[in-house]
């Protein structure tokens, strides 16, 4: 075909049009994986580290709640006994060395290191120390134990129980919560 | 050129490639697309995996107590004389993946090789005593 002076060759157009085609192909490939690859940087940078808690174990919490109530901690209690004592008889289990008074939150009660052991040694290869038991009467914290180290946050997840109270007029809940 | 006789010239055989490049390109994001949606839809190994937790912590047909007094299981508390490799044989037998338990000193299931683990604690009914421990489940690990 005739071509006009200084006019490019169509053939030299066209192979230049895929040459340009390609390279801008390659070009935003290369932009893709940076993005990916900033964007996975920023995510180890800014969002938490991996939860040691797996999200199956969080998923069946209604158990493990139910289980920690079935636990025993004196020889005439179980766990959900003594909440429900709570806290009427709260006196006496003082006096058995497994609550104290409050030491540093705004629960009336926490719990001493015997207790606190007994916990562990059932929870702690599902959370780690990244549990709290806490009972409640309705706003008010009667009674909490984290796990030994714990440091409370927003939990990953939680799940609580009503027990019966010596009062018959009001019943308690039981919260259990793992941190992330 | 005779009249009446067509000519192709370059510059059309430049937009056919062309109009071929691009359809391609569509089709290519197209089906990836669609080949990514199928991936988030076919993957059933978290839904199998709570299956399978709750088939072992809720289940009376396989390791959990049943109450015959009340007539209802008591789910997180495992009879230890259920823990048998026949029960988990049939407890298991519609799911296609592999599980191993441990409690204390007994282990059923298969061997795995890449797998994840999850604890519970639980009660084990022996002789009419319970006793705290924390079982392992054991299971494949996800594929996607």
């Amino acid at each position: 075909m005739l071509t006009r002076k200084g006019q490019v060759p169509e053939a030299v157009e066209i192979i230049g049009a895929s040459i340009i085609i390609i390279i801008g192909v390659i070009v935003l490939l290369f932009a893709n994986a940076e993005y990916q690859h900033s964007l996975e940087n920023a995510k180890e940078k800014y969002l938490p580290a991996k939860s040691l808690v797996e999200v199956l174990d969080v998923q069946f919490m209604g158990t493990d709640i139910l289980n920690t109530m079935r636990l025993q901690i004196t020889e005439e209690k179980t766990l959900g006994e003594l909440f429900t004592a709570l806290p009427e008889e709260s006196s006496s289990l003082k006096e058995q060395g497994l609550i104290m008074d409050q030491v540093s939150l705004a629960a009336l009660y926490e719990c001493r290191e015997s207790l606190q052991t007994t916990l562990q040694n059932f929870l702690g290869k599902t959370y780690g120390n990244k549990w709290a038991v806490t009972l409640m009467d309705q706003e008010n914290i009667i009674f909490m134990c984290m796990a030994p180290g714990a440091i409370p946050t927003r939990p990953l997840s939680e799940t609580y129980m009503t027990v019966p109270s010596l009062d018959p007029e009001k019943d308690l809940t039981v919260l259990l919560e793992a941190y992330p | 050129m005779r009249k009446g006789q067509y000519t192709l010239g370059h510059k059309w055989v430049y937009f056919i490639v062309a109009i071929f490049l691009l359809s391609f390109m569509f089709l290519f994001l197209r089906s990836m697309f669609q080949e990514y949606q199928v991936q988030k839809t076919d993957c059933v190994d978290p839904l199998l995996n709570e299956i399978i937790v709750a088939k072992i912590l809720y289940a009376p047909g396989c390791f959990v107590a049943y109450d015959e007094e009340l007539g209802r299981a008591m789910p997180g508390i495992i009879d230890s004389k259920k823990l048998t490799q026949e029960n988990y044989e049939n407890c298991f037998k519609y799911i296609d993946k592999r599980v191993k338990i441990t409690l204390g000193d007994k282990s059923i299931g298969e061997e795995i090789e890449s797998f994840v683990t999850i604890s519970k604690p639980v009660f084990i009914l022996q002789d009419g005593s319970l006793t705290p421990a924390s079982m392992n489940i054991i299971m494949e690990a996800t594929a996607c």
